[in-house]
């Protein structure tokens, strides 16, 4: 093994020959040096002690082996660190050691991390904490090789006089220190640090890659969970409009994210009567999906016919009674920083006339057919969930209206008249007005479609912030059911 | 978004300054959630600066409405933008919430 390792020294016995014999004979030095690699692997315990400058290097490279190997399966941080302790016990061929972890931990790291120890009883390790507290190494690579004559742990009742320690530094993160101790004096040198070195940063990397795995799947999870709440939500949103021959109905919405918190609803109530639902859970996402569910089921609950009631009309509850009983049914279920603002309208088309309640959703738009006047209808009325005692009764109150043949009713959420275009502007509740002036004598739809075209003019190349819902009714002369 | 306290002996003025919208509602309600707030007797907020104000913002003044009145700790609003204003009044706070036009009416009020 000498004599080969010799071909390779400049100067040496190779160097006098000829280029063609050097390559040969470096072609043999390479597979000589490929079969000293392997004779390295292959060599049994007893040897390495007989021959001590290849130790060093047969146990770095099973250490890094096994570190790779243990590493790539390892489920957790806290498996890397014990893994990692051990290789750089063995690989230093440490008398003591301890794994520092840094105080602040990186995302995604399970919160079970601990600190880590070798042949460390407390008192040595509260001794070595002292003496490292004054020394102030945190973040960097040293060795002390003469700990008894350093000041800081001359008092220190440890047996150990050699040193190192070594930072476990990612790109981003200092994930803690790594401290070897060995019981004789000048126990690490240079050649020690460097093969640790290579140990921490696989480490390092291994703990990066796993939080890396650990991300994509919580990304994973919270797609497949905003997937699910999407399909709730959409499936809360009623498919098949209303119909009849006294109204047309159209209907537009958009999410600006997976999850708004837009909803609506219909239900047809005895006596040719309609109940219109239409409202805007503040935030977004999963959370105020549920609370869209929420507030459907209370629709659903609370327009249940009153068998003990007097007379006809007061079978169901009006709006603003809904509101009351609707904010105290949520009271108990929304965040304190939560509301929700709605408006519920009961259209009897019998008598051609209907009942509205707003807490405090967007004003309505209307088209008044006989005095050819578009307006909003003004009304004060407070949101939901802000209040959450008795007093909201209050602060909500029903308005009634005649409406006649012609007439245009235009609902919808904030996200209409907030969308924003160039500079930030808002589209607003005058451009919304101005748009109605120009196509209220079109069909539901048509109306629907004419403002959505302005709006999406206005709102081109810009990205939607807030969901967007839009209803057009649109009131007509009652036609005669035609013959089957 | 940036929030700027000014004490003074029973006093306290928030200036805001910017949107306040989901991302800097925190700020706001980290202000707001302070205990030694309720030392006050007055909680002055100056919206001059305030150019937006989304559902989140709003929800933080709603949280902690019912605290303040409990603590006695009057909560006013002053030079409001008209644009900001209108939300306040489509979800009906103008009839919960102390809104005034000028700094001086705030403190007399």
């Amino acid at each position: 093994m000498l004599v080969l390792y010799s071909l390779y020294r400049p100067g040496g016995a190779g160097a006098a020959l000829s280029s063609g014999a050097t390559q040969g004979l470096l072609g043999l030095a390479v597979l000589a040096s490929v079969g000293l690699l392997l004779l390295v692997f292959s060599k049994p315990e007893p040897a390495a002690e007989a021959n001590p400058a290849f130790s060093p290097r047969r146990l770095e490279i099973a250490s890094l082996q096994r570190l790779t190997q243990t590493i790539q399966r390892a489920k957790s941080s806290q498996e890397i660190y014990q893994v990692l302790l051990e290789a750089a016990v063995e690989t230093a061929a440490a008398d003591g050691a301890w794994l520092a972890l840094a105080p602040g931990r990186p995302e995604g790291e399970t919160s079970d991390v601990t600190d880590q120890y070798f042949q460390l009883a407390p008192e040595q390790l509260a001794a070595l904490r002292q003496g490292l507290q004054h020394l102030d190494v945190q973040g960097v690579e040293f060795i002390s090789n003469n700990l008894a004559t350093n000041p800081h742990f001359v008092d220190a009742a440890i047996p150990f006089q050699s040193l190192v320690a070594l930072p476990l530094q990612g790109p981003q993160h200092y994930y803690g220190t790594l401290y070897l101790l060995k019981e004789q004096p000048q126990g690490f040198d240079h050649g020690d640090l460097g093969i640790l070195q290579t140990l921490a940063s696989q480490a390092v990397l291994s703990i990066e890659n796993l939080q890396l795995v650990v991300t994509s799947i919580q990304n994973q999870r919270t797609q497949e969970e905003l997937k699910i709440a999407s399909q709730v939500q959409d499936s809360l949103i009623p498919k098949n409009l209303p119909t009849d021959n006294w109204f047309e109905i159209s209907s537009h919405s958009l999410a600006a994210k997976e999850v708004g918190g837009d909803f609506y609803d219909f239900l047809h109530l005895p006596g040719r009567r309609l109940a219109v639902l239409i409202g805007d859970v503040s935030g977004k996402g999963v959370t105020a999906a549920f609370h869209m569910a929420q507030m459907k089921g209370i629709f659903h609950a609370l327009m249940q016919e009153n068998p003990l009631a007097k007379n006809e009309r007061d079978r169901f509850p009006v709006p603003s009674r809904f509101m009351t009983q609707a904010n105290t049914a949520l009271t108990h279920c929304l965040e304190r920083s939560s509301f929700i603002t709605s408006t519920l309208y009961i259209i009897d088309y019998e008598q051609g006339g209907f009942m509205f309640a707003r807490a405090g959703h967007c004003h309505t738009l209307y088209y008044h057919a006989m005095r050819e006047e578009v307006f909003y209808f003004d009304s004060a009325g407070l949101g939901l969930g802000i209040i959450r005692n008795d007093s909201y009764e209050k602060h909500i109150k029903n308005q009634f209206y005649d409406y006649s043949p012609g007439d245009v009713m235009v609902i919808y959420t904030d996200g209409i008249v907030e969308a924003r275009g160039a500079e930030s502007a808002e589209y607003g509740e005058d451009r919304l007005k101005e748009q109605l002036e120009a196509c209220y004598y079109l069909d539901a739809e048509e109306i629907k479609n004419h403002i959505l075209a302005d709006l999406n003019g206005f709102t081109h190349g810009f990205p939607v912030h807030d969901d967007q819902t839009l209803l057009v009714i649109k009131f007509k002369s009652a036609q005669p059911v035609p013959l089957a | 978004m940036k929030v700027t306290a000014q004490p003074s002996a029973d006093t306290l003025t928030l200036h805001l300054d910017g949107e306040l919208d989901a991302s800097s509602a925190i700020l706001l309600d980290t202000e707001l959630a302070k205990p030694d707030i309720l030392n006050y007797k007055k909680v002055l907020v100056d919206c001059a600066k305030l150019s937006y104000i989304s559902s989140a913002g709003l929800g933080v003044f709603i949280s902690h409405l019912q605290r303040f009145q409990d603590a006695e700790v009057k909560l006013v609003f002053f030079n409001m933008q008209e644009k900001v204003f209108n939300v306040f009044e489509i979800l009906g706070l103008d009839a919960l919430m102390t809104i005034v036009p000028t700094e001086a009416e705030a403190t007399a009020a």
